[in-house]
């Protein structure tokens, strides 16, 4: 009898943790389910059953693969550039079976770190450079693609894009866009306002008065979300301190205790007192804030390229009306007006765990080469591969602006986020943060981001 | 049946599927964030035992301190902002008025609505731009606020949804154990002379005390575990003044991937919430009443 009960309550400890650990793997995944989920489970059906069938005619590897680019409708110019890649991989790569699942940026990093946890990752995955990726190759999840990448495949990739896929001298991403950071204007509201579109530090302070003065949001800014902040301080650094001292500062070689980071902190602290953002930027919400420019009710926003198709989407107040100049430069500020903030820094990543590390690396490579020419033709960003475009007049007017600012680009600050990652890119956040708020003054400031250095 | 019900080791069999699973979900879990808590750890990497310094750096970290501090505000608030209408309004409605059940769902309602819904609703309230309190205030001549923007009325703004969701469900909680007052207790009182006033007063709330010590232990333990309307409303911001333990927890953990620090705050939480039930028990003894 008691032999009996035991071996019951055994059985029953062990199915119920059974159950407890398949409830678990599923609620990752459930949690982060969306509509393309279906199709995807779909698709995996199927390439099980033509995997049967295809084995006499050379075998068919499905490849899992994740991303942010959540929604198949989206009119971003990345999110375009993704589904067109998808749907042309199956014709191109009639070998692999691709199957998708995207997840909605913010959900997808914590479902990413989760998955990562219990080493479930996908073949290949979305993900961001430099400081965000780096834990990932410490901890060796990811898989070096130098062996893949051939001299060819390197002649067409554009100088610098690497960059922030290289650790140690290994290569783990192929790049797919170089977005920019540039000063959008709307023209309409400079000349409604008789302002003139600012080509000094000067006259974009007195733009920003002039708007105030007339009711207007000189500047939009979401800093809500904290990370629109990094922008406005990125440039303002990268015209102070120039972008080589700027990047040393941030990977730690540099220092941001000195006087031109004090300047630069200086700066955005009067530029938020003097209303230069309006005034509830704390309490805007990047989506807001991109809204408020849309629609007009904003006269300028310093942001990264991927704004182009929102300024010329059809349902754009502002649409044909819109302006892109470089951030003025700062008097006696080391940086020259062909810096910029941005850079490629996104990418495809193969895990190391995967099974098919030949037709991964392949899946990876091709999104990104085919990603590269459409979403700089949807009018995201500048392309990272040589390619034939083809007819350009259909470009997004914006993206062709661009691409004749940075012609002569001297050098780059890739965003702050990315670059740093984790905690660093947190408390960067936050201290920026303060001292729009004025809670902080700029010597405390740069103190604290030394700090981070040490 | 009797001979089942003698047979101790039934007992076993019916307890411990679900002991297993409360082990599974509940303890194994915060037995595991006390390890990961003593841990210095990115989520990926390799782990570094550094014993009780997260705990220690936790004491010194002026956001935690903050949000601990929010977390103790809110139950307060909560006390007086959810139990005293909640309790005001079951009294009322427990007198057989014309409409009882009319209004008791009406007072439900917010209770039924997802946090989400109630969070994007007072987020376009609260709009600086186009919110209706800023055309109310303006419009009878006050000036606007940016009420989630702004550290000074972050706190207040926030807070306010999350009191105002609850009082209905406290309110049925309160009316139910009004309810299960039997009827000849207040006729003995009438017949005493005693006035309505007195009778809420000298009857009604000594005899609900058990239940009143149930909503009191539910409006503390969910403020100090609060996570899901300030996620919403405000991320914590700006500048950490609504951040509440849980939000700084998940911030640590999944943006600043600072996992053994996130897992000290958790047992934080933990801690404290028991810490707080305990008190509440202690403080607020009552003799369970039989009718």
């Amino acid at each position: 009898m008691k032999k009996r009960l035991l071996k019951m309550i055994s059985l029953m400890m062990a199915s119920v943790l059974v159950l407890g650990c398949t409830a678990c793997g599923n609620s990752g995944g459930d949690a982060a389910e969306t509509g393309t989920n279906e199709t995807a489970e779909a698709d995996g059906a199927e390439a099980e059953a033509s995997d049967a069938g295809a084995e006499a005619d050379g075998e068919k590897v499905t490849i899992t693969l994740w991303s942010q680019f959540s929604d198949p409708n989206s009119t971003d110019g990345n999110y375009v550039a993704f589904y067109n890649a998808l749907e042309s991989i199956k014709t191109d790569m009639p070998n692999v079976e691709v199957v998708h699942e995207g997840t909605e940026s913010e959900s997808y990093k914590v479902k990413l770190k989760t998955a990562m946890a219990g080493n479930e990752l996908p073949d290949v995955f979305f993900n961001w450079g430099a400081g965000t990726m780096k834990p990932y190759v410490d901890a060796g999840l990811v898989l070096p693609l130098d062996e893949y990448m051939t001299d060819d495949v390197k002649g067409r990739i554009l100088g610098g894009t690497l960059d922030n896929f290289v650790f140690d001298g290994k290569t783990y991403g192929y790049p797919y866009s170089v977005a920019v950071a540039s000063l959008y204007v709307n023209t309409e509201l400079f000349e409604q306002n008789n302002v003139k579109i600012p080509e000094t530090y000067d006259e974009l302070l007195e733009a920003v008065d002039a708007f105030n003065a007339a009711g207007i949001t000189p500047i939009s800014l979401g800093e809500k979300d904290l990370w629109p902040g990094l922008m406005i301080f990125g440039i303002h650094a990268i015209r102070m301190a120039g972008a080589e001292d700027f990047n040393a500062a941030l990977n730690g070689t540099g220092s941001f205790d000195t006087p031109e980071m004090a300047e630069a902190a200086k700066r955005v602290q009067e530029l938020a007192a003097r209303g230069g953002f309006g005034s509830s930027a704390m309490g805007t919400s990047e989506d807001d804030a991109v809204a408020a420019f849309k629609q007009g009710r904003a006269a300028m926003m310093f942001m990264g390229s991927w704004l182009n198709g929102d300024c010329e989407a059809d349902d754009a107040a502002v649409k044909g009306k819109i302006s892109v100049i470089k951030f003025p430069v700062i008097e006696g500020g080391k940086g020259t007006i062909d810096e910029f903030h941005g850079g490629s820094g996104e990418t495809f990543l193969v895990s190391s765990s995967t099974e098919h590390p030949v037709e991964a690396a392949a899946v990876a490579q091709y999104i990104c080469e085919k990603m590269s020419k459409d979403q700089y033709l949807a009018g995201s960003g500048m392309p990272a591969w040589e390619a034939e475009m083809g007819d350009t007049s259909e470009l997004n007017r914006l993206s062709q602006e661009i691409a004749t600012l940075t012609a002569d680009a001297t050098g780059y600050v890739y965003w702050l986020d990315s670059l740093t990652g984790g905690s660093k890119a947190d408390t960067l956040m936050n201290e920026i943060a303060k001292l729009i708020d004025g809670s902080e003054t700029p010597e405390d400031f740069c103190k604290n981001l030394q700090a981070l250095n040490e | 049946m009797q001979k089942m019900l003698g047979n101790k080791k039934a007992y076993w069999v019916f307890v411990i599927p679900a002991l297993v699973i409360y082990l599974v979900m509940a303890f194994i879990p915060i037995a595991m964030s006390g390890y990961y808590s003593t841990m210095q750890w990115d989520g990926i990497g390799a782990k570094v035992f550094i014993g009780i310094d997260n705990y220690l750096e936790l004491v010194k970290d002026e956001a935690f301190l903050l949000s601990a501090r929010n977390s103790l505000i809110l139950a307060v608030a909560s006390i007086v902002g959810q139990l005293i209408p909640a309790l005001f309004f079951a009294l009322v409605l427990a007198r057989n008025i014309k409409g009882e059940r009319a209004y008791r769902t009406i007072y439900f309602i917010p209770v039924l609505l997802s946090t989400v819904v109630i969070g994007q609703l007072f987020l376009k309230i609260y709009n600086p731009d186009y919110g209706a309190l800023n055309a109310i205030l303006t419009s009878l001549g006050f000036e606007g606020k940016d009420w989630l923007g702004d550290k000074r009325y972050v706190l207040a703004s926030s807070f306010f949804p999350i009191v105002w969701q609850y009082i209905g469900y406290h309110m049925l909680i309160l009316y139910t154990g009004i309810k299960s007052v039997p009827s000849d207790i207040y006729e003995a009182a009438q017949i005493d002379g005693a006035n309505e006033r007195q009778i809420a007063w000298h009857v009604t709330i000594p005899l609900i005390k058990s239940t009143m010590k149930v909503s009191l232990t539910f409006a503390v333990i969910g403020s100090l575990k609060l996570f899901d309307l300030i996620w919403v409303l405000t991320k914590g911001g700006p500048l950490h003044a609504s951040e509440v333990p849980s939000t700084l927890m998940y911030t640590s953990i999944f943006t600043r991937m600072e996992y053994g620090r996130g897992s000290a705050m958790a047992i934080f939480i933990v801690a404290e919430c028991l810490l707080f039930y305990f008190l509440i028990e202690k403080f607020f003894k009552v003799e369970n009443t039989t009718y």
